[in-house]
């Protein structure tokens, strides 16, 4: 997935993120933090500074470019002195080429590391008790976080109305950490149930693996 | 207002010589036009917390208040007849009354207090707004389980109940008949201030109710904002005004 130049991961999937949302139209670094909360959603849980850090990478490997003010001179970006010029950027031909490039590659699947997977495979027969309670706690935190998904208009409804392609897109995605979540939900049910039948067994679960 | 309350529901049964705990300290707060779904798969003790809200079964710890009222301490005539009037429910195998149509199944509940033609004029106008206006004379075992589904809530909406129990309302629908019920039930809650209790298996539809909670084993999963004691609510999103 990208240039050949690139390592995988967050670092770069932020940067066509920010590549993405300047293809859309012009921004500034708040700007796109806002577009980016709202069109891929919290389950990213982005941290604003990753916005520019992509920034300065896209702008070194001349893929957006900072537009030019009136007097036609580019400007500098000053984020961290309060008040300073807001620089307003945009994508170059060659970052809306790599953009498209980018768009047609395969994506990765990130793998999937819980620290509750660590705790089960290396749990012991004296664990399991408290181990069905950590698993109750998980699905607690799945709960709080689809709460936030609550939503009153579902998929169905949008694509049976007359929404723009960016609204059903980004319910789709919000859909995905939804879909995500009640997996979880039922795979910490189907643990929950193991770990119980195997209590239930006369003889207790084995310590011998 | 709180409309119902649970506090600490227990509620056991026997099978064989093994006792099930069906409701394992229970407790829960729903004000009027809240629209809470419950997600549980089969004996998570979903029908049982149905049963035990409705007043049909009494718990064996804890208590269960429906305005203000302990159900547990009100005559049993008294209990019906909330659930005549105030309480509709809709069961997973929900049957018609013998012998009479869907039309003038859904207009019993009317009859107490009206004429004939307004209990008709009613059950007509609910047959309706679940989409089953076309089944209105047909008999029972004639019906789709999509049909009956929709008969049972229109006969539970019917009452114009401040409480509607509603035990996974969705299970025989396909995605579109889903989607028309929940939305069905939230308008319900918004527009009419009707408190309801949805159970449902694995949905999205659970994602259209106001709060979402879990149930496993008798234990009713909350988000940390609930279980702190109080009733703080989620941010409005999608709530009617």
């Amino acid at each position: 997935m990208g240039g050949p130049d690139e390592s995988t991961g967050d670092a770069m999937s932020m940067k066509y993120a920010v590549l993405g949302l300047l293809a859309q139209r012009r921004g500034y670094g708040y700007d796109l933090v806002q577009r980016f909360e709202e069109q891929i959603g919290s389950a990213w849980q982005l941290n604003a500074g990753a916005i520019y850090v992509a920034l300065d990478k896209l702008e070194q490997e001349g893929l957006v470019r900072p537009v030019p003010n009136d007097d036609g001179a580019p400007s500098t970006r000053r984020r961290t002195v309060r008040g300073a010029p807001r620089v307003i950027y945009e994508a170059t031909p060659n970052g809306l080429d790599r953009f498209e490039e980018w768009m047609s590659t395969r994506s990765t699947l990130a793998p999937l590391r819980e620290e509750l997977h660590l705790k089960l495979a290396l749990s012991r027969p004296r664990n399991l008790e408290r181990l069905i309670e950590v698993t109750y706690e998980q699905e607690q935190a799945c709960l709080e976080r689809l709460e936030q998904s609550l939503e009153p208009r579902p998929l169905e409804e949008l694509l049976g109305g007359s929404e723009s392609w960016p609204a059903i897109a980004s319910v789709m995605v919000r859909d995905a950490e939804v879909a995500h979540l009640q997996a979880t939900v039922q795979w910490l049910r189907r643990v929950r149930e193991g770990i119980r039948t195997l209590q239930e067994r006369p003889e207790g679960p084995s310590p011998q693996r | 207002m709180t409309l119902l309350s649970l506090d600490r529901v227990v509620k056991r049964y026997w099978r064989g010589y093994r006792e099930i705990v069906a409701l394992d300290e229970v407790s829960l707060e729903l004000e009027r036009g809240d629209f809470v779904a419950v997600w549980g798969s089969s004996r998570s003790g979903k029908t049982t917390l149905l049963r035990v809200a409705a007043g049909i079964e009494a718990p064996d710890g804890g208590s269960v208040t429906f305005d203000g009222q302990e159900l547990a301490t009100l005559p049993r005539k008294h209990r019906a007849r909330l659930l005549l009037e105030q309480i509709g429910c809709v069961w997973q195998a929900g049957r018609i009354t013998h012998g009479l149509s869907v039309l003038d199944h859904v207009a019993l509940p009317r009859l107490k207090h009206h004429s004939h033609t307004q209990a008709r004029r009613d059950a007509t106008e609910m047959l309706e707004r679940v989409g089953a206006r076309q089944c209105a004379q047909a008999h029972w075992y004639e019906l789709s389980d999509g049909d009956r589904t929709r008969v049972a809530v229109a006969h539970a909406l019917v009452r114009r109940p401040r409480l509607l129990l509603a035990d996974e309302p969705t299970a025989n629908l396909n995605m579109i008949e889903r989607e028309q019920l929940v939305s069905l039930l939230r308008s319900v809650a918004e527009d009419a201030g009707v408190t309801v209790l949805m159970m449902a298996p694995d949905a999205p539809e659970l994602l259209r109710s106001h709060r979402l909670m879990s149930l496993d084993h008798g234990r009713l999963i909350k988000p940390r904002s609930e279980r702190r004691g109080e009733l703080i609510d989620f941010p409005a999103r999608g709530r009617g005004a």
